[in-house]
C-alpha cells in the first residue's frame, strides 16, 4: 500500500545518494527532452512526491509490456522508478491469487480512491458481452470500469492497450477494442508499441508523480515528448534517404553500406516512436540499425496495413485482380470477405499518410 | 620568464583529414555561442548528445576535436559518471552510466563546474552532524563544537 514516506527517503534507505539520484534525474531530463538545468528542479519535485499506488491490469495481451519494464537492467531509471511505486496489483507479479487479489485491488482502490494510477495492458473484448477475458468471473470490461471510476491518472501500455493492437486485427473474434473506446469521457495516455520501449513508460509515470498531472498528448493520446517525431526524423540512415541511397534487398550492396531501407517496407516515415534514439538491450540498437525495416508496431492497425516489406509508395492494389480468380474458383464468399479486408487495409494504409514517390527522389545530393 | 599571459590557451584538435561533418560543426558553432553566453552573462548552456541523430563516428569526431583538458573526475554513483574538462575552458563532456555501462545521459555542459560535482548543502550538514555524533560516541560526549545546524 502506498505510505507517506516520500521517495529520496525512500531511495536513501536502498543505500542511494542524492548525488545518485540528481544523475538520474539528469537522464529523466534528458529523457523528457527538458533541458538539463532543469534536473535539479526534477529532482526537488521527486523527492517530495509521496509513493503512489497504481493498479496494473493485464487483459488481452502476450505480458511483453510487463516484461519490457521489468527485464530492463538493473539499477535502471525504469526500475528506479519501478520500484519506488506501491504496484497494489499485477497478475504477472503479485504473489495473491484468486479472491485475495481481487480484494488487494479493491482495498488499494478504496484507500486511494482519487490518487491512484491506473495501468492497463491489453485490449478489452467486448462481443459477447465480454466473456472472452475474465478476471475471477469479472469481465475485463467491468473490470476496467470500475477500476477507472477513481484513478488519478489512466495510462495504456502498448498497442493493445492503446489501439486495440494483434486482439483487435482482422477479424477480431473477441470484439477487441482499446481502452479510450470504453472511457470515452476520460483522459487516457497511449503509450504505444509492441512492446513500447521500457524508458518511455516510466519516462510518463515519472513525469506523472514530477509534475502532478499527465504529460502533453497528440491527437491520437500520445505524449509528444516521445512520440513527437517519427522513427525516419531521428534514424542515423536519414542521410542516406535525402542522398537517394537505397537498400533494394536484404543482401545487395545498400543493405551492406548501411542504407535507408524505405524501400525494403520500412515505415519509419510514418510511425512515431522513440526507438531511433532511446534504442533496446541496453541501448544497443534498434531494429533499423540490425538491418531491418521498422514495422510501425506503435502505430493504430499496424497488423493490417499490408506485408511488413511493400515500399509506403508502393502501389495500391487492384481490387478486380483479387476478387475475380477466387469468384473463378467457386469461393465467392472468400472473395467477399477478401475485398472487405483489402478495403480496411487500405483505409489502414490511408491513415499512414504514406510520401509521394517524389519525396523519395527529391535531394539528390 | 614567461608570465601567465604568455601561455597559450589549448585550442582545439585539427579536423580529420576528410573534414567535418555539418553535425559537428554546427555543435561546433553551438558551443561558441554558449561560451560566448556564459563569458558574457554568466548564463551556464548545455547541450544533450543522447537525443541528437549523430551517424556513425560523429560523436566520437567531436570528441577527438574538443579534445581532453586539464580536468577527468570520477564519480561512482550507481554506475560511473565520467566528467571531463575539454581543452575548451568551460566546456565539459559529461557522461552518466548506469552500472552495466550503458550510458543514461550525455552532455556536454559549458559552465564553470557541472553541478553533479559538488556536494550538496543538506549532505555536507547530515556529515557534520554523522561526524559530530561519532566523535562524541569515541571521546565520550567532548565533540567540542557547535552542533552542526
Amino acid at each position: 500500500m502506498a505510505d507517506e514516506a516520500d521517495l529520496l527517503e525512500r531511495l536513501r534507505q536502498q543505500g542511494i545518494s542524492r548525488r545518485s539520484f540528481l544523475k538520474y534525474c539528469a537522464g529523466l531530463a534528458s529523457l523528457l527532452a527538458l533541458p538539463p538545468a532543469m534536473a535539479p528542479r526534477i529532482a526537488e519535485a521527486l523527492e517530495r512526491a509521496r509513493r503512489p499506488a497504481v493498479i496494473w491490469l493485464s487483459f488481452q495481451e502476450c505480458t511483453a509490456c510487463t516484461e519490457s519494464l521489468t527485464r530492463s537492467f538493473s539499477p535502471t531509471l525504469e526500475n528506479l522508478i519501478f520500484n519506488v511505486l506501491s504496484l497494489d496489483y499485477h497478475h504477472t507479479l503479485q504473489a495473491a491469487a484468486g479472491r485475495h487479489a481481487e480484494d488487494a485491488r479493491r482495498q488499494s482502490m478504496e484507500a486511494n480512491r482519487g490518487k491512484y494510477i491506473l495501468v492497463v495492458e491489453g485490449s478489452i473484448p467486448v462481443a459477447e458481452g465480454g466473456v472472452y477475458s475474465t478476471i475471477a468471473g469479472i469481465s475485463n470490461l467491468d473490470m476496467l470500469r470500475e477500476t477507472a471510476a477513481g484513478a488519478a491518472a489512466i495510462v495504456s501500455v502498448g498497442t493493445c492497450a492503446a489501439y486495440g493492437g494483434l486482439p483487435h486485427a482482422r477479424p477480431n473474434p473477441t470484439g477487441a477494442v482499446p481502452v479510450s473506446e470504453i472511457l470515452a469521457d476520460r483522459t487516457i495516455v497511449n503509450v504505444p508499441g509492441c512492446p513500447p520501449i521500457p524508458v518511455v513508460i516510466s519516462g510518463v509515470i515519472a513525469h506523472v508523480l514530477t509534475f502532478g498531472r499527465v504529460p502533453e498528448l497528440d491527437d491520437l493520446g500520445r505524449p509528444t515528448v516521445f512520440y513527437g517525431q517519427t522513427i525516419h526524423d531521428r534514424c542515423y540512415r536519414r542521410p542516406f534517404y535525402d542522398r537517394n541511397l537505397f537498400a533494394e534487398q536484404f543482401d545487395d550492396e545498400g543493405a551492406r553500406n548501411g542504407w535507408c531501407l524505405y524501400k525494403l517496407g520500412c515505415k519509419g516515415p510514418t510511425t512515431r516512436n522513440a526507438c531511433a534514439t532511446e534504442k533496446w538491450n541496453q541501448g544497443t540498437s534498434f531494429p533499423i540499425q540490425s538491418g531491418h525495416p521498422c514495422l510501425g508496431c506503435s502505430e493504430p492497425d499496424f497488423w493490417d496495413a499490408g506485408s511488413f516489406y511493400q515500399a509506403l509508395t508502393a502501389p495500391p492494389v487492384d481490387v478486380a485482380k483479387w476478387v475475380v480468380p477466387a469468384i473463378g474458383v467457386g469461393v465467392a464468399a472468400g472473395a467477399a470477405a477478401g475485398l472487405a479486408n483489402r478495403l480496411r487495409k487500405a483505409r489502414a494504409e490511408r491513415r499512414r499518410q504514406p510520401l509521394a514517390a517524389d519525396d523519395v527522389k527529391g535531394g539528390e545530393g | 620568464m614567461s608570465s601567465l599571459q604568455d601561455i597559450a590557451v589549448p585550442g582545439i584538435t585539427v579536423p580529420p583529414s576528410d573534414g567535418l561533418s555539418g553535425n559537428v560543426l554546427a555543435l561546433l558553432h553551438e558551443i561558441a555561442s554558449l561560451l560566448t553566453a556564459l563569458a558574457e552573462e554568466g548564463a551556464p548552456g548545455s547541450i544533450d548528445l543522447r537525443g541528437l541523430p549523430l551517424l556513425p563516428g560523429e560523436r566520437e569526431v567531436l570528441k577527438t576535436v574538443l579534445g581532453d583538458g586539464e580536468v577527468v573526475a570520477v564519480i561512482d554513483a550507481l554506475g560511473e559518471t565520467r566528467v571531463t574538462e575539454t581543452r575548451l575552458a568551460g566546456v565539459w563532456w559529461v557522461r552518466h552510466a548506469d552500472p552495466a555501462g550503458e550510458t543514461i545521459a550525455e552532455f556536454i555542459e559549458v559552465t564553470p563546474c557541472p553541478a553533479i560535482l559538488k556536494s550538496d548543502p543538506r549532505d555536507m550538514r547530515e556529515a557534520g552532524v554523522a561526524l559530530r555524533e561519532q566523535l562524541a560516541e569515541w571521546t565520550g560526549g567532548a565533540t567540542g563544537g557547535d552542533d552542526g545546524r
